[in-house]
Parts: C-alpha cells; structure tokens; sequence
C-alpha cells in the first residue's frame, strides 16, 4: 500500500473540511495516511475545544500521524500547547524529511 | 506554458507512466483546471497516459452544464477526456454541495463518484499530480 500525505496549507473552513472529508476516507481504506500542517494551515489545529471541526476524529480514523510545522506556529504566535490533539512538532528539516518519505503527497 | 511542463517529463517511449489529476480550485478563482490541461495535454503528447480526471472542491464546477463556460473550458475537457479515453469524474459530495446533481445539472461525459475512487486513484497511479 502506498503512503499518503496530506499537506495542509489553507486556513479553517469549508473547503478545509472537504480535504478533512478526504483524509477521513483514506483512513477508513487502510491507506498509511500523515497530514503535516504547514502555513495558515497551523489554523485547522488551533481552538478545537470551541468549535466543530472533523479534524478532532483524525485519530478516529487511523490518521494519527499528525506533524505540525514549528515555524508556522511560531511565525502565528502558536505554541504546540495550544492544539489539543496529539501532534510531531517538525522542524524545516523534518518538513523536508516528511514530504521525501512519501509516496504520494496530496495538497489542500 | 505547455514546453515548460515537457522540460519535467520523460523523453517520448522511455518509462511510459499513468499520470491521474486532481483538481480542486475553482475555474473562475483560479486557473487550475485550464493549467491542468495543459500539463494532460502535455503529458499525452510525451507518451504517458492520463487515467483519470478527479475534480474535487470549487472545481466541479467544470461539470456544471449550466455554469457558464466563455472560454470553452468544459467542452476542451470533454474533448480531451474522449480523444484519450480519460475518465472525468466530480467527487458526488462535493457537487451535491453546490447544486450539481445527475439528470439536472450534470454536464453529460462526467461522472459522479465518491472520495473512495479518488483514493483508489492514489493507489493505481504512477504519479497523482494536483492543481
């Protein structure tokens, strides 16, 4: 089975919730699936106790490789402490490192 | 646009590979969909073969028969899709969500499939390039 990563760059939103939808379903295939947020991406995992959001379920589904990008959380004003759901932080090495290891690396 | 794509593609007969596309930006936001068929066209013309046409998000769209379509983008697909045997599908959901729905608003030469075929896609496709 190839591996999937979700590389997710866009804020909160609709359309964010339709690449979760996505991610949701690669997990129910028993697809090896990770999702690195990145960017405004850092948004999705941040005030998740306040409001609906299907990326609390990730782990749910057996999408529990979850990275986030320390730069892109500290560029926002984010610490790791700030998102409440088990995530790697990763540094711009380990970014690059995740992407590589891939097979298949899906955008938002 | 489309020279510039060959410069990342193999050399005519050597490693044939299945590209597949998705799609997920809008053709009135952005120009994902009039990029991604350059690099379709670009792709075939190197002798590689396009699989399957997933248009995800804003993108299906293009499979709205009523969504207006100046630039022919929606019959400039369609034609692609049947001179190459290439399958255009719209992610059921997602054009649900904005009103395209079969036997009304469905352009005919698209289907309507759910995120489990795109999946799929993922796991046939040499390369799974996304616009």
């Amino acid at each position: 089975m190839k591996s999937v990563l979700y590389l997710i760059r866009q804020p909160p939103g609709a359309l964010a919730d339709e690449t979760t939808d996505l991610m949701l379903v690669s997990g129910v295939f028993e697809q090896p699936t990770s999702v690195l947020f990145l960017d405004e991406g850092v948004w999705q995992l941040v005030g998740l106790d306040e409001r609906q959001s299907s990326v609390k379920a990730l782990p749910t589904y057996d999408v529990d490789a979850l990275h986030v990008a320390v730069e892109s959380l500290e560029g926002r004003g984010l610490r790791l402490e700030d998102i409440a759901l088990p995530v790697c932080p990763a540094d711009a090495a380990a970014v690059r490192g995740i992407i590589a290891e891939h097979d298949v690396v899906v955008t938002d | 646009m489309s020279e510039g794509y060959h410069a990342h593609l193999p050399e005519r007969g050597t490693s044939a590979l299945r590209i597949d596309l998705l799609i997920q930006g809008g053709p009135l936001a952005t120009t994902a969909a009039n990029n991604a068929l350059a690099f379709a066209q670009a792709a075939v013309a190197a002798g590689h073969s396009v699989g399957r046409v997933f248009f995800y998000k804003e993108a299906v769209a293009i499979g709205n028969r009523f969504a207006e379509d100046k630039r022919g983008l929606r019959a400039a697909w369609l034609e692609f899709g049947e001179r190459n045997g290439v399958e255009l599908v719209l992610c059921v959901s997602a054009a649900e969500r904005r009103g395209v729905v079969e036997r009304h608003t469905l352009a005919e030469g698209f289907l309507l499939r759910g995120l489990g075929v795109l999946v799929e896609t993922m796991v046939e496709s040499d390369r799974l390039v996304s616009f």
